[in-house]
């Protein structure tokens, strides 16, 4: 009994030391890593630097455009500009702020990214990389808002947070200085893996940024060196020898990815990266899609008829009551219209049409029809791209950079630089893809230039291209400001009687050339002044 | 080697304990015969027994019957019977019962005793459980609330934690949804104190553990511990309180079965009041034209006639679907057998409990299996054993709607989105209706399921040994825990086909274009290991009790999950059966710690003056190495009043006083946001895609602070324990103070966006929290009619005293100064009545408001409503008081049990839910009474289409008072007289009808009082009858 008792004592005690552990509280994460791991480890940088990419803005989600007159949707971001309620405390836009937080992981890169084992070619590939993403992100930056803070390095909480503006001006040299570095760092396009930043595209980006910053908004007294600088990037990317050329199709251009077009694109993937194009661009009612971003009527006036002249020229052939008939054929590229046929049905936009305006129509679904859907980017392949609500599966990439905006950024700047001939024999490459005739000599001055802003206008509608534009041009007064038309297409037995009518009054406010800074980023940094009119 | 700065002393102090204890059990051998070695010499005799109540004359089980002077005892079985050995020739019983008074009965032979018990109102005799330990009731001095299984197993909710309001001072919760198996409500001690987590550590019989899986039947009691004396010894997981359960455990006796089973229906407390089709439409026709007088009418008067008299049943349908939809009087059972006995040396409880409820729609239900067996055996005359094991099965289905976390509730959005003249329940062929290809039958019927299995299996082992030998009163324990299980989720979605009308032709539509299934695994593994020394002992008037243990647990889990999409059939639900083009895995995984050393010493003199001390001296894995560990004491005293010499004048009335306080200092880990907040991580995320192929990515997670460390809490208490005559009236208060800093939060809100980083959290915000609880009971009876009455209230009060805000904005729109939960909007003032009153109120830039919309307050008079217009409206989101009124009777084997429960002092806003066409959707039964041009008396603003009109802005219109007060519980019992059963067959044959959430009364409309403010589309809490019988055997 009492041995026993013994025998009881000792084996539950022994049972008991085994079970008294020692570091209990020594635990560390399971299933994340440390910072010191990418730092070290040249594939833990690289998957990092994929991260980065993940975070390019852009995509007909945010859509840009949507802000300016092409375009009527219903979205709230774009009716904020349509009414002329931007403030600093609502812009729809300026989440584009937010862009600091990846500026600082390339910081945080750059400054840290130093694997022991790695080749200097590979570590100088990778932050070549960053360096261009950095100035990626700085210059939509520095043309969002107009000259922004510069971050370069990573701040320490201890060190004076309240950064000041700096000039657009100094912004641009600071980025040119990160591409510079960055084509440097980076291999042709042809050593290049798909998707990823190559020396082609850091070059593309400078003629953007040069362009811009020629551009009348920056460039007040029209300086020839400014158009000069912007002549040469563009002129370095095309006799670059990076084998760029203009795609066949323009509107496969948008959907047959990575062609010999794009310089530098958002890479998507089924399933893994995709967008809701389907269900929120194909027309509203389609299965339930939203059929957001609509073409405006200013849009499709500007497009050409098929033998190159404006539609506002008598002799164009133009037919109001058949409007749609030999157009440019990147108005049937770029818009649905009633009539067309598409994934296998007949568009009807007419009044109390399948995808029009009609009776039952409520306010968040009536009053933004404009008689169009977009058809850019848009996949009619039911089997590849069915229209699922909450189901992203479109994948086609979203192009950031293609080799036409360089060939028309060469023929601005030689146009502002006085070289008539060379800028209009950049704007027929451009329109010869789409089959328009050459632009006759004859076309000169303004007339040039104005032809110029419609060839761009059509070319890069809805890439975000167009926003910037009407504002570096300080067309947007004109342009933005007015009348929004939309087509009304009455069905009678059949046959459609089009007219053209009003939709609204857009409001512009010289404030909106940049964006506010968000007023919450005001009230916490007293070093940093609000654009004027905010 | 790892950096810990470990704990070598404690550590080292737990290995010897056990050396201590290894010498001192071998001593024992070497020490000789011990006092009652030879007790086998004595001549025994066996005296045999019945308690009984005294008032109600009913056989009292579980009174404890020990000789007094020895270590003997045993209990009464089910009968009341009791059967003793008496090894001396004269001894003295200590008969006593958990809220009896102990009597004292001397014996000298074996004649049968009848032993009638006082019920004692004060039940200071009662044993309470506290803190790794249990103490009597009249030495207590901090703030414990304590609730008896039988109390317990009234209540008729599957989740523990709605037992728990209104019977317990001191506990606050709100149920936001009652979706079975998903119905817990969020308990909170004493409100909130913390901006992050404030739920209490919850311990199941001494080990971390959930408790909602636990059948009511399987609770001896539940304590809940309040003040900074009762948790100090939690010591860094105290803080926000501790609840501890305790299930039940064996008494002698031959077995005793208790077999329980109730069966019942419920139904929604509180569903929507949608309009009809015609009304539907008539408003909608209206609502367009507020929006814009030129536009046609929607509907036709052709339409409004149709939706009238129902003539065209498919175009012009008026459904409503809630009463298609939601199955009335959904069942909900529970069957229970528990068998209890032993002998003197083996005690045994066991269990098995069914639960079973079903959903208001037909394809959700809710299954549990428990399985408890606690056994305590004395292996030597001074060693016991105890064991327990627990087993648990959940098992929850619901169907394949697409939402993501909640699928009931996400049902129940389908339902709120469909207009009763969308479409037909089914089409004339018979097929579904549907827009968008979501028909709320197909949702139901035919959209899958998703299976949702959890398995636990919780054991603990306990080894007691007293070491009298060594000292008379000391005793040391070993308790070794292991709790592990797996849960597994499965979702397997289908797609049905249903129609849509389009100009008289049907439509095919699929809600989804094909099955897909997930699959989910997780694992978890926890254990526990404490080694206590404990010493009791009374010298002459002065009793000494001391405790100090050593104590840690580890906890890990693990999961993997898997999915595949686009299956070409739904013929088997199997991921292997699924294509290769669409799946994808994941897993996670974390484990942590938490170790410490607890003390606490206890002294009285003469029972009447108390006073004790208690330190928790604990680390978590949540902080640096180097900031592991704290030191948390308390200190407690009371004065027991009524024992002075000088109060014996007024004792013939107040029989019992006592005052206590304490004060300490507690901590909470439980900082929440994520763990590690001391390592910088880096996350996996969703990679990019090059080369045509995705590639990994990772991403900066959240950085790191060094500093990192626990809230601290100072908790102050005072109390006042009353008893007036007896049983005529017993009282409690309690006072509370506490003081909460080294918040977590972090200062996003004053460092510039381009800095780029979210800040490290900081130990830096405050938050005060005071109240208090009271409770008074009453029993009385005249002649054979006995009663109980009691009341008890807490309140609880807590204000943000620092936070990070900007510091420019005026002091009313700052959420410094207001309780955690503060809500925030307009002041509402009426509505514009006509154009003079939209000229003369202030402006709102960017908005052009018409005649019947809300009219707000220019707050600061400066001509606009803005941001600078918004203040603090109504209160916080969780009740300030919650209070509960408990009402029994009996009368010759009828008993009746009432519990009243209310909470007020809180707000809700269920705004977005409640407005009219909202995407859409429904129109309410509250719309008809909208402003009109002629109806300016109006409830609700004018009608409109708008899906962001500014009315949806926060306001007094909005908020409401949200004081309830609910019968949360009826309970009518009839106990069949025993003597018609033959002798020894049924000692107890009790049947009952009960009902909960009888009736609510609330200032609140439109969904239950409970239910989650903003876009309230949840599961809705049940009302329930139940009838039940319980049978002892």
């Amino acid at each position: 009994m009492k041995i026993r008792n013994v025998y009881l004592i000792i084996i539950g005690f022994s049972i008991a030391l085994m079970a008294c552990r020692k570091n209990v509280l020594d635990k560390k994460p399971l299933d994340v890593l440390t910072e010191e791991n990418v730092w070290t480890d040249v594939n833990l940088g690289r998957a990092y630097v994929n991260q980065l990419y993940a975070s390019l803005p852009g995509g007909i989600e945010r859509d840009l455009d949507g802000a300016t007159e092409i375009e009527d949707g219903n979205k709230q971001s774009t009716r904020t500009y349509a009414v002329g309620e931007v403030t600093a405390v609502n812009s729809p836009f300026s989440s584009s702020w937010e862009t600091y937080s990846v500026i600082a992981r390339i910081n945080k890169f750059l400054e840290n990214f130093n694997p022991p084992d790695a080749e200097q070619e590979e570590i100088d590939g990778l932050k070549g990389e960053a360096l261009f993403l950095r100035a990626f992100f700085y210059r939509e930056l520095n043309d969002l808002f107009g000259g922004v803070p510069i971050v370069e390095k990573v701040q320490s909480l201890d060190e004076d947070l309240v950064v000041s503006r700096s000039t657009y001006d100094d912004c641009v040299e600071f980025i040119l200085t990160d591409l510079d570095q960055a084509a440097e760092f980076l291999p042709d396009p042809a050593d290049a893996e798909v998707g990823r930043a190559n020396k082609g595209a850091a070059l593309a980006l400078k003629s953007r940024v040069l362009l811009y910053a020629a551009s009348p908004l920056h460039n007040p007294g029209n300086d020839p060196a400014k158009w000069q600088r912007a002549s040469d990037a563009a002129l370095a990317v095309i006799d670059g020898g990076f084998g760029y050329a203009l795609y066949p199709n323009y509107n496969e251009l948008f959907l047959n990815d990575n062609n010999e077009e794009v310089i530098f694109d958002i890479q998507y993937q089924f399933p893994f990266r995709t967008t809701s194009n389907d269900y929120t661009l194909n027309p509203q009612g389609l299965n339930g899609a939203f059929g957001n971003s609509r073409p405006t009527q200013n849009l499709v006036d500007r497009y050409e008829m098929a033998n190159g002249k404006q539609i506002t020229d008598p002799t164009s052939g133009y037919d109001p009551n058949n409007p749609y008939e030999n157009r440019d054929e990147r108005f049937y590229g770029t818009v649905l219209y009633n009539g067309v046929e598409w994934r296998g049905i007949e568009i009807e936009t007419f009044f109390d049409g399948a995808f029009g305006p009609g009776v039952n129509d409520t306010y968040s679904t009536g009053a933004h029809m404009t008689g169009y859907y977009l058809r850019k980017f848009l996949n009619q392949n039911e089997d590849t791209n069915p229209i699922i609500f909450q189901d992203n599966r479109a994948d086609q990439n979203w192009i950031l950079i293609r080799y036409a905006e360089i060939l028309l950024n060469y023929a601005e700047a030689q146009l502002a630089l006085g070289n008539e001939n060379t800028a209009r024999e950049y704007i027929n490459m451009v329109r010869a893809r789409a089959n328009q005739p050459d632009l006759p000599a004859s076309v000169t001055g303004a007339a040039l230039q104005e032809r110029y802003v419609n060839e761009r206008t059509i070319e890069l509608a809805f890439e975000e291209q167009h926003y910037f534009d009407i504002r570096r041009w300080k067309l947007a007064p004109e342009l933005h400001a007015g009348t929004i038309y939309k087509m009304e297409i009455e069905n009678d037995n059949g046959n459609f009687i089009y007219s053209i009518g009003e939709m609204e009054e857009r409001i512009w406010n010289d404030s909106y050339y940049y964006l506010p800074i968000p007023q919450e980023e005001i009230d916490k940094n007293e070093n940093l002044s609000q654009n004027e009119g905010y | 080697m790892n950096q810990i700065t470990s704990l070598p002393a404690w550590r080292g102090l737990c290995f010897l304990i056990q050396l201590l204890l290894l010498v001192l059990a071998n001593q024992k051998i070497s020490a000789g015969p011990s006092a009652n070695f030879n007790f086998h010499n004595n001549p025994a005799y066996q005296v045999q027994g019945k308690i009984t109540d005294s008032k109600t004359g009913d056989p009292l089980q579980g009174a404890t019957i020990a000789i007094d002077g020895s270590r003997k005892a045993v209990r009464s079985d089910s009968a009341g019977n009791f059967s003793i050995t008496i090894e001396k020739q004269k001894a003295v019983l200590l008969i006593s019962h958990s809220g009896y008074t102990t009597q004292k009965i001397p014996v000298e032979d074996d004649k049968f005793l009848q032993i009638s018990l006082v019920e004692d109102a004060a039940k200071l005799d009662e044993v309470v459980v506290v803190g790794y330990s249990r103490q009597s009731k009249n030495k207590i001095t901090g703030s414990i609330a304590t609730v008896n299984g039988d109390e317990i197993v009234k209540s008729n909710a599957g989740d523990l934690s709605n037992s728990l309001a209104g019977r317990v001072p001191g506990i606050i919760t709100m149920q936001n949804s009652a979706e079975p198996g998903s119905d817990a409500a969020e308990v909170l001690i004493r409100g909130r104190a913390t901006l992050n987590d404030n739920g209490p550590l919850v311990m199941v019989d001494g080990i971390q553990r959930d408790f909602n899986q636990i059948d009511p039947n399987e609770i001896q009691s539940i304590s809940v511990l309040k003040d900074a004396s009762a948790v100090a010894i939690y010591g860094v997981r105290g803080g926000n309180g501790v609840i501890l359960i305790t299930t039940k455990r064996g008494s002698s006796g031959k077995p005793t079965f208790n077999f329980t089973t109730y069966y019942g229906f419920q139904n929604p407390t509180q569903v929507p009041k949608y309009l009809n089709a015609y009304d539907y439409a008539r408003l909608y026709n209206e609502a367009q034209h507020n929006d814009d007088p030129t536009a046609p009418a929607p509907y036709s008067d052709d339409d409004l006639q149709k939706y009238r008299d129902h003539s065209d049943p498919y175009d012009h349908p008026d459904v409503d679907w809630f009463k298609e939809v939601i199955s009335r009087n959904a069942p909900q059972s529970r069957n229970t057998l528990s068998i209890t006995g032993g002998s003197e040396r083996i005690r045994y409880f066991m269990l098995f409990g069914m639960y079973d409820q079903a959903g208001m729609y037909s394809s959700v239900n809710f299954k549990k299996y428990n399985l408890r067996l606690n056994v305590d055996a004395d292996i030597t005359k001074t060693t016991t054993l105890s064991v327990g094991v627990f087993g648990g099965l959940q098992r929850k289905r619901e169907p394949g709607v697409p939402d993501a976390s909640r699928q009931g509730e996400g049902l129940y959005a389908v339902i709120t989105y469909i207009p009763n003249n969308a479409f037909p329940v089914r089409n004339e062929d018979g097929s579904l209706g549907s827009i968008w290809g979501q028909s709320p039958i197909g949702e139901i019927e035919e959209s899958g399921y998703i299976r949702k299995n959890t398995n636990d299996l919780q054991s603990s082992f306990t080894l007691n040994q007293k070491l009298d030998f060594v000292t008379p009163g000391l005793s040391a324990k070993v308790v070794y825990a292991k709790d592990f299980g797996y849960n597994h989720n499965k979702s397997w979605l289908l797609s049905y086909k249903s129609y849509s009308r389009a100009d008289g032709e049907l439509e095919e539509q699929l809600n989804r274009s094909s099955p897909n299934l997930t699959e989910e695994f997780g694992e978890y593994d926890n254990s526990t290991f404490e080694t206590h020394i404990n010493y009791n002992r009374t010298f002459g008037k002065h009793e000494v009790g001391a405790l100090v243990l050593y104590s840690q647990s580890e906890f890990f889990n693990n999961g993997f999950s898997a999915f595949r999409r686009e299956y070409i059939t739904s013929a088997v639900d199997q991921l292997s059966a699924g294509p290769d083009a669409n799946k994808d895995n994941g897993s996670n995984a974390a484990e942590s710690g938490v170790e410490g050393v607890v003390g606490r010493f206890n002294y009285a003199f003469d029972q009447k003056y108390l006073f004790e001390a208690s330190f928790g001296y604990n680390g978590s894995d949540n902080f640096p190495s180097n900031k592991r560990y704290g030191f948390f004491p308390a200190v407690a005293a009371g004065w027991v009043i009524s024992k002075e010499p000088f109060f014996e004048g007024a004792s013939s009335l107040v029989t019992y006083l006592k005052l206590r306080g304490s004060y300490g200092q507690v901590g909470n880990d439980k900082v929440g946001i994520r763990r590690f907040l001391y390592v910088p991580t880096v996350n996996y995320s969703d990679g990019y895609v090059i080369n045509g192929s995705p590639v990994q990515g990772v991403d900066l997670g959240d950085p790191a602070n060094l500093l990192v460390t626990w809230e601290k809490a100072k908790k102050s208490n005072i109390g006042i324990d009353l008893g007036i005559k007896g049983s005529l009236l017993s009282a409690r208060l309690d006072v509370f103070y506490e003081q909460r800093n080294n918040i977590l939060g972090t200062r996003n809100r004053s460092v510039p966006g381009t800095y780029g980083f979210t800040l490290p959290v900081e130990n830096f915000a405050k938050v005060n929290n005071r109240g208090f609880e009271f409770e008074v009971n009453h029993n009385g009876n005249i002649g054979s009619f006995s009663y109980s009455l009691g009341f008890n209230v807490t309140h609880a009060r807590n204000k943000v005293v620092f936070i990070d805000e900007p510091s420019n904005i005026p002091a009313y729109r700052q959420q410094t100064g207001k309780p955690l939960g503060q809500f925030f909007g307009y002041i509402a003032e009426g509505f514009y009545n006509d154009e003079a009153d939209l000229h003369s109120w202030a402006q709102i830039p960017g908005v052009e408001p018409q005649p019947g919309d809300i009219k707000y307050k220019d707050l600061n008079g400066d001509g606009f409503i803005d941001e600078d217009d918004i203040t603090a409206i109504g209160k916080s989101d969780m009740p300030e008081n919650v209070y509960g009124f408990n009402i029994a009777a009996n009368y010759k084997g009828f008993d009746l049990s009432a519990l009243l429960q209310g909470a007020t002092g809180y707000t809700v806003e269920f705004k977005d839910g409640i407005l009219e066409f909202i995407y859409n959707s429904q129109a309410w039964e509250h719309h008809l009474d909208r402003w009109t041009p002629e109806n300016h008396n109006a409830s609700y603003p004018r009608l409109s289409l708008g899906q962001f009109n500014y009315k949806q802005e926060s306001s007094t219109f909005w908020a409401k008072n949200a004081g309830y007060l609910r019968l949360k519980n009826i309970e009518l019992g009839y106990t069949i007289p025993t003597r018609i059963f033959p002798k020894s067959s049924i000692s107890k044959l009790r049947a009952y009808i009960t009902a909960s959430n009888l009736f609510t009364l609330s200032r609140v409309k439109y969904f239950d009082p409970e239910a989650p403010s903003g876009f309230p589309l949840f599961y809705p809490q049940q009302k329930g009858f139940f009838g039940g019988i319980n049978v002892t055997f």
